[in-house]
């Protein structure tokens, strides 16, 4: 244990002082998020929203209120069509669908407590931060004219299931998987390099065995991740203010495809004797990830022969996977399938790498 | 009582034989030198004491220890440097002993180890940024820093300065001093002749001499060498030289003629009288007792830097 620790120090030290690793693992990936983020956004705020109205109780009161909401500035009151408002809610063209029950007059004449449904889109922020509030404001408002001081009426926000992801939506796990992938099968350059400058055999020279010299590389691929996955959601909540769920459990899932992404790393490791031999090995396993995994647009897109290659890819499950944790985004395969390939991949890749381990 | 006893070894790569059934002891407290040409076999059987790798046959114990079956605890009392210097390009000199003081039970202070090997001013100094004189210095620091009971140097003094190759050479004879057993190889004759107690000279795998280092050279050569340079244009008739009594050998070595003789005096008197006096032709005359150069030479016909 000892050791392990001694080594893992040794190895950090060696990482957090080399200035190209620094930018290639922590600075380059926050730009790579922060440009196509930006390509994938939309920045001119709007100054009013699109809010849709379903009327089903066509009262006075009802109409009263739609009035107090048109009121709202910030507000752009539609109303046409139940299913149509809905439709365009799912297609992003309303902010908000606010729903009038049948007998919401009789309830208001009769003083007792009413409810307001606002449907929203879960992932839209401004929704929730402005449209819902505004919403609300201008119920409560008109409500506590009539009344005095009692308010009577309820706006009870509902999120909806929503199939469409916006591009950033899609964008943000995939980049997140990505950078997984990356720091796992790069990572074995170093264990190249070490081998190949013969520290590798000194250590072996040791009383330490395998597993602490894998141990301790594990260790600090993970630290090295986790920092890259903590930098890389605050660019992705509070630059382009993406909504994410279930962050603990995306993180393990992360984690565990990082230990993946090693096992691959070793197995390329073990068949370059140079630096030089084992970079081509290791961006020719990257570049296809890159570009088929799903990390920046649905595979769905890709013509088929190109999504078989898709699916025997390591990194497209790992992104479906963390879509559906972190967005809960719509999956491409049922999770257990995800985890099965991944646990699949991870056996395999750590038993050819231990089998193959050479010191020198 | 032997500290390492090593008995008809053999190690195969493939088809190339590095190691041919050798044997020897080395005892507790010397400088045991190994000394050949590259590719002799030192290093394989070194790594072989080491555990590092395994042998094809033959019996090695290494303080009582098999190298192979008892890897662990011998590896907590012997200390090794390997030929590459292996070192973490920026991790500093403290730094490489905690991280491998960290892998041993019982460890050397960090401050006494710098000392020893003389890098007091450079603790904070990166690998990469060290000399080559102090990246080997720091390579046998660690192979310290276990407080072992035999240290093995493979090459240590390859490619250093001279400066730098005789300041390693007294940390070595201070590591004997102190009781340490030192085990080194080198191709270099000089460093085996000043260095070690006792030694063995190996080519093609084989043990083709071993003893102390004077013994080997009085054993094949009573006579010292006598040199001198001949002056641009002049002449000297070798074969005459070589019929004088006194004389036994007669070699080129660049620019230089070498003769052996047993009788000193009698030699030069002939070759001055050969070589007209001497004054109009002969420049630079010294004498010089034999070396194991000239040991190394006899026994293989080469010397051993070819």
């Amino acid at each position: 244990m000892r050791a392990l620790v001694g080594l893992f120090v040794a190895l950090l030290y060696e990482f957090l002082r080399d200035k190209t690793a620094i930018f290639f693992t922590f600075v380059f990936p926050v730009l790579f998020t922060v440009i196509f983020g930006v390509l994938f956004t939309s920045f001119d705020k709007p100054t009013t929203f699109d809010v849709g109205i379903i009327d089903n109780d066509q009262s006075e009161s009802s109409t009263a209120a739609i009035e107090a909401l048109r009121l709202n500035p910030v507000l752009n009151v539609n109303e046409t069509e139940a299913v149509m408002e809905m439709e365009a809610l799912r297609s992003d063209d309303r902010a908000a669908v606010i729903e009038f029950m049948k007998g919401y007059e009789t309830a208001l004449r009769m003083n007792t407590k009413v409810t307001i449904r606002v449907f929203y889109e879960p992932r839209n922020q401004d929704a929730r931060q402005i449209v819902i509030p505004a919403v609300t404001q201008s119920i409560d408002t008109a409500d506590r004219m009539q009344t005095g001081s009692m308010p009577r009426i309820i706006v009870n926000p509902i999120a909806t299931e929503t199939v469409d992801l916006d591009p950033i939506d899609f964008f943000g796990p995939g980049i997140m998987a990505f950078s997984i992938m990356q720091i796992g099968v790069f990572g074995s350059i170093n264990l190249v390099v070490r081998r190949e400058k013969g520290i590798l055999k000194r250590l072996g020279a040791t009383t330490i065995g395998q597993a602490t010299v894998l141990g301790s590389e594990v260790i600090l691929r993970t630290f090295i991740a986790s920092v890259q996955l903590v930098l890389q959601l605050a660019v992705l909540v509070f630059v382009f203010g993406l909504t994410i769920l279930n962050v603990g459990p995306a993180l393990a899932l992360l984690l565990f495809g990082l230990l993946v992404f090693i096992g691959i790393g070793l197995v390329a490791s073990s068949f370059a004797k140079t630096e030089e031999a084992v970079l081509p090995i290791v961006q020719s396993i990257s570049l296809p990830m890159f570009l088929l995994s799903g990390v920046f647009f649905p595979i769905d897109i890709f013509p088929p022969v190109l999504q078989v290659i898709s699916n025997a890819l390591p990194l497209t499950f790992l992104s479906d996977a963390a879509r559906q944790l972190l967005i809960e985004g719509p999956p491409r395969f049922d999770m257990w399938v995800n985890l099965t390939v991944l646990s699949a991949w991870l056996l395999v890749t750590w038993v050819v790498s231990i089998r193959l381990f050479k010191w020198e | 009582m032997p500290v390492v006893e090593v008995n008809k070894l053999s190690k195969s790569y493939g088809d190339l034989r590095a190691v041919a059934e050798i044997s020897f002891n080395v005892e507790e407290g010397e400088i045991f030198g190994m000394l050949g040409p590259n590719g002799a076999g030192k290093s394989t059987t070194v790594e072989i004491m080491e555990g590092v790798r395994q042998a094809d046959s033959g019996l090695v114990r290494v303080a009582g220890l098999d190298p192979q079956k008892d890897r662990n605890s011998l590896r907590q009392i012997i200390g090794i440097q390997l030929q590459s210097s292996s070192l973490f390009p920026k991790l500093n000199v403290d730094e490489h002993l905690k991280a491998y003081g960290s892998f041993y039970t019982h460890t050397r202070k960090l401050d006494d180890v710098v000392d020893l090997v003389g890098l007091t001013e450079r603790r904070r100094g990166r690998a990469g940024e060290l000399s080559g004189g102090q990246q080997q210095r720091l390579a046998i620091a660690l192979a310290l820093i276990n407080d072992p009971q035999i240290v093995f140097l493979d090459e240590p003094t390859t490619g250093l300065d001279p400066q730098a190759r005789r300041r390693l050479w007294e940390i070595i004879t201070e590591l004997r001093n102190g009781g340490t057993t030192v085990i080194l190889t080198t191709h270099y004759m000089e460093e085996a002749e000043a260095l070690c107690d006792r030694l063995i000279v190996m080519d093609h795998g084989s043990i083709i001499e071993s003893g102390t280092p004077s013994s080997l050279i009085n054993k094949h050569f009573s006579e010292s060498a006598i040199g001198f340079s001949l002056k641009d244009g002049a002449l000297i008739d070798a074969d005459a030289i070589q019929s004088s009594q006194y004389v036994t050998e007669i070699r080129n070595v660049g620019s230089t003629i070498e003769v052996f003789a047993a009788n000193v005096p009698g030699a030069i008197s002939d070759v001055l009288g050969l070589a007209g006096g001497g004054k109009e032709t002969i420049e630079d005359i010294h004498v010089r007792k034999a070396s194991l150069e000239d040991v190394f030479l006899k026994l293989t016909g080469r010397t051993i830097r070819d």
